[in-house]
């Protein structure tokens, strides 16, 4: 006769096992392999819910990844430290943008903030101090959040304004037409439930929850299902999120003046500028049918040039001055290490040559 | 409360908390009182429904025992099934009836205003007035004799695990149960914990993961017809792994309380031929239309042509049971159909006299196996089609519309990542002819297999929870 109590144990013994082992082997890949768990969930470990702009980087967390490495200083942003307070003699640029100027899937070092702060650091005739506080996803309404509620605090003397991609994201969303469904905050981070931060000290949870993310959710090469109602991005709806984005922008640029801030529009070096590729085409996040998606970057375009003339503030289209393709852009709108470094001696000959940067390290 | 919420599972571990400690007159007061706050948590106002079809049918089964003549009992029958049919067509049929009714007469010329009422299916109706319809039939027919006790006979309509979705319990194998003395044993406690995570493995990683690829599929227009086979596959394995899922939770369940549910499937896709497939999907229904439509019917007794028309009634019968919509039906009729083929072929072609080698024999079957599963996933496109418009585009793509594309082997992997296991389960339950083969296997091979389930579970389980398909039937 089977003694089931002793079954029982066993089985129960034996499942912990396998559950410590598997995590014990994981972790030693991870260190062996000078591997990080958090390249895995990045939105977990690199971020945290905020009252003002629904998400933010988490301060003093970073991801150590074979493939990535990222670092957040522990006022938030991603670079070097810097002080609340600048320090005596020194011209702060801060930069407000998303994923584009933030670096998304770059390391430390390689992103166009801080190629620019390196060739500030070069020219030694100016003390310059780049803070990026671009974050991934962040559209103008967040930058525009961001820049009123803290940023001021740091007391830059200019403001690089690199936004645009992450607005006509929203634009289908945010229109009067379909009830204004989402407010900008699309990417919102909840806060996690105590269950969940217990659940994330298991590699294995982590993997698992990333392996879940990764499948398809639908299966591969279905047509997407009609729209219920209007396709989600009619003119009217991409005339209605330019003006949110003009708005926004008019806004940080009316703070800016208001705290005698110099700005510097720029439009974002952009693959669908000019007409694509097939090669390139495979690279684009449509989020909209491409003729549209085309003309929402024009419309981004003469929206910046306009705010320029009328409030009198520089504009730096970079696609006039970089030939956007596939060895600065790694897709639609984020830069490749070449890319950033283009970009930042772009920005850094304008800055110099524009005069901008007068009084830069007298302040 | 679902099976697959924690509201359930703290209800659950309260309610069993308590029965450790009772008797077993007790624990039949507990598990009717937990019955019906399970019940009530859908929705209380349809406790009186249950407590009226109970009360009728208790009170019947007893007048129909003590009748002195067969007239009396027919009047009780007739009251009892009558009741129980009134309830069932009224809520669940009244409207599917009324738009029938509305647009025969529109067609005709007329335009008729019938009186719509907007009435809430209550869930798990059809699968207790079919309970108490064969209780009282059982009893008519002097195969049961009926229970004096009627806290037994409710605590037999209403045991949660399996009212909502059944399994559809006889009163001559449950009732006993409820009046002899349960014990909790360590084996029982090992077969129903395995059956309630094997179950919920089922419902939670497979049909809530299938769903999503089915409803992308149905939802969308003029798909190609690989992608329209692919969500055929998705519905297949959501529509089995949710009801059987379902169902093994609500055995496990009993099984830890010392009670033994019947058994609704048994590897329902290893059916070579519909007559079998209808021997291991959803058993108890089948067997209830057996005993109490097809064989009243006439059954095959009554020559070909007869055989073949009870088969049709009988399965559309089932067809409508699962949901007063046309598609139902049709879904019904097509099972009546294939089975009145097969039937056919197997009176009429001649079987070979020689004996086949064993590969070829085996080949043969697996052939089988395939060649119906794919006819059972044709009426499964009848089932879930949303419109007789959609049944006929799917099937033109099916027909017509054919390209290899990269996608098969993406597709095919999604279906594999999610499915692999219940196949390679599956297959070991049927070489092995035993369902719960896992429980005799080792204990480390047990252990990495239930740290599989519990994986797929929780970390995929939150991904999507969906209702179980059943609940509305």
């Amino acid at each position: 006769m089977k003694d089931y109590r002793k079954e029982v144990a066993r089985i129960v013994v034996s499942c912990l096992l396998i559950l410590l082992m598997a995590e014990a082997g994981l972790r030693i890949f991870f260190f062996l392999t000078n591997r990080d768990i958090g390249a895995f969930d990045p939105g977990y470990f690199l971020y945290r819910p905020d009252i003002f702009t629904g998400y933010s980087l988490a301060p003093n967390s970073k991801i150590n990844h074979i493939t990535l490495k990222t670092k957040i200083n522990s006022l938030g942003y991603r670079g070097r430290e810097f002080t609340a307070k600048k320090p005596d003699g020194t011209y702060r640029i801060i930069i407000l943008g998303g994923s584009e100027s933030y670096g998304h899937g770059l390391n430390d070092g390689e992103t166009w903030p801080d190629r620019l702060q390196i060739l500030f650091d070069a020219d030694k005739s100016n003390k310059v101090e780049v803070l990026n506080t671009s974050v991934d996803g962040f559209s103008s309404f967040q930058a525009l959040t961001s820049f009123a509620t803290r940023l001021l605090d740091f007391d830059p003397d200019l403001v690089l304004c690199y936004l645009g991609w992450n607005d006509i994201k929203y634009w289908p969303l945010i229109s009067p037409s379909r009830g204004f469904a989402d407010t900008g905050l699309a990417e919102r981070k909840d806060s996690p439930s105590n269950i969940d931060r217990w659940l994330h000290y298991s590699y294995l949870y982590i993997l698992g929850r990333a392996l879940r993310n990764k499948i398809p959710r639908e299966f591969v090469g279905i047509s997407p299902p009609a729209p219920a109602s209007q396709p989600p991005d009619t003119d009217s709806d991409l005339e209605y999120g330019r003006r949110v984005f003009e708005r926004n922008i008019r806004s940080i640029v009316a703070i800016a003046k208001a705290n005698h801030i110099r700005v510097c529009l720029i439009n974002q070096l952009n693959l669908l500028s000019r007409p694509l590729q097939d090669q390139e085409k495979s690279r684009i996040y449509f989020i909209m049918k491409e003729d549209k998606l085309v003309k929402a970057v024009r419309q981004v375009r003469v929206s910046l040039e306009r705010i320029s003339e009328e409030e009198d503030v520089p504009f730096v289209d970079l696609n006039a001055l970089i030939t956007p393709d596939l060895t600065v852009l790694s897709d639609h709108v984020h830069a490749t290490p070449k890319g950033s470094s283009e970009i930042a001696r772009k920005l850094h000959d304008y800055l110099i040559g524009s005069g901008l940067l007068i009084n830069a390290g007298k302040s | 409360m679902l099976f697959n919420s924690w509201e359930f599972w703290i209800f659950f571990a309260a309610v069993y908390g308590l029965y450790l400690l009772l008797d077993r007159r007790g624990q039949n007061i507990l598990l009717l009182i937990a019955s019906y706050f399970f019940y009530g948590s859908w929705n209380y106002k349809f406790l009186g429904l249950i407590l009226a079809s109970t009360i009728i049918d208790y009170y019947c089964g007893i007048r129909i025992n003590e009748a002195a003549d067969l007239k009396k009992r027919k009047v009780f029958l007739a009251i009892s099934v009558c009741s129980n049919l009134a309830i069932l067509g009224f809520f669940k049929y009244y409207s599917f009836f009324v738009d029938g009714i509305e647009k025969l007469i529109r067609a005709s010329g007329y335009d008729p205003s019938l009186m719509h009422l907007n009435i809430v299916l209550p869930v798990g109706i059809s699968f207790y007035t079919f309970q108490t319809m064969s209780y009282t039939i059982d009893i008519y027919r002097n195969k049961l004799q009926p229970t004096r006790n009627i806290l037994n006979y409710a605590l037999f309509v209403a045991f949660f695990p399996k009212l909502v979705a059944g399994p559809i319990e006889r009163a001559r194998t449950f009732l006993p149960q409820i009046e002899e003395k349960r014990i909790v044993r360590a084996d029982r406690l090992l077969s129903g914990g395995y059956l309630v995570l094997w179950g919920l493995f089922k419902k939670v990683f497979i049909a809530d993961n299938m769903m999503r690829y089915a409803d992308a599929v149905f939802a969308g227009k003029n798909e190609p017809g690989l992608q329209v086979l692919f969500g055929l596959y998705a519905f297949a394995f959501q529509i089995y792994a949710d009801f059987s899922g379902y169902t093994d939770i609500a055995r496990g369940l009993a099984r830890l309380m010392g009670f033994e549910l019947s058994m609704n499937f048994n590897l329902p896709y290893f059916a070579r031929n519909p007559r079998e497939f209808w021997q291991r999907w959803h058993i108890t229904l089948s067997t209830w239309l057996k005993d109490y439509v097809y064989i009243p019917l006439g059954g095959n007794r009554r020559g070909r042509f007869r055989t073949y028309l009870n088969l049709l009634i009988t399965m559309a019968l089932c067809g409508l049971w699962h949901g007063a919509a046309w598609h139902f039906v049709l879904w019904g009729v097509y099972q009546g159909v294939i089975l009145s083929i097969h039937r056919f072929i197997d009176l009429n072609v001649r079987h070979p006299q020689f004996k086949l080698p064993r590969a070829f024999g085996a080949a043969l079957n697996i052939l089988k196996v395939i060649v119906f599963f794919h006819v059972t996933c044709l009426g499964w496109l009848l089932f879930r089609a949303d419109s007789l418009n959609q049944i006929f585009a799917m099937t033109r793509s099916l027909a017509l519309g054919f390209s290899l594309t990269y996608s098969v082997f993406q597709n095919t992997l999604i279906i594999a990542f999610f499915t692999w296991f219940l196949m390679l389960m599956q297959l070991i339950q049927y070489k092995k002819n035993n369902l719960e083969i896992l429980l005799e296997s080792n204990c480390g091979l047990q252990a990495m297999s239930y740290m599989y389930m519990l994986f797929g579970v929780f970390i995929f389980g939150a991904a999507a929870t969906g209702n179980f398909i059943y609940f509305q039937f």
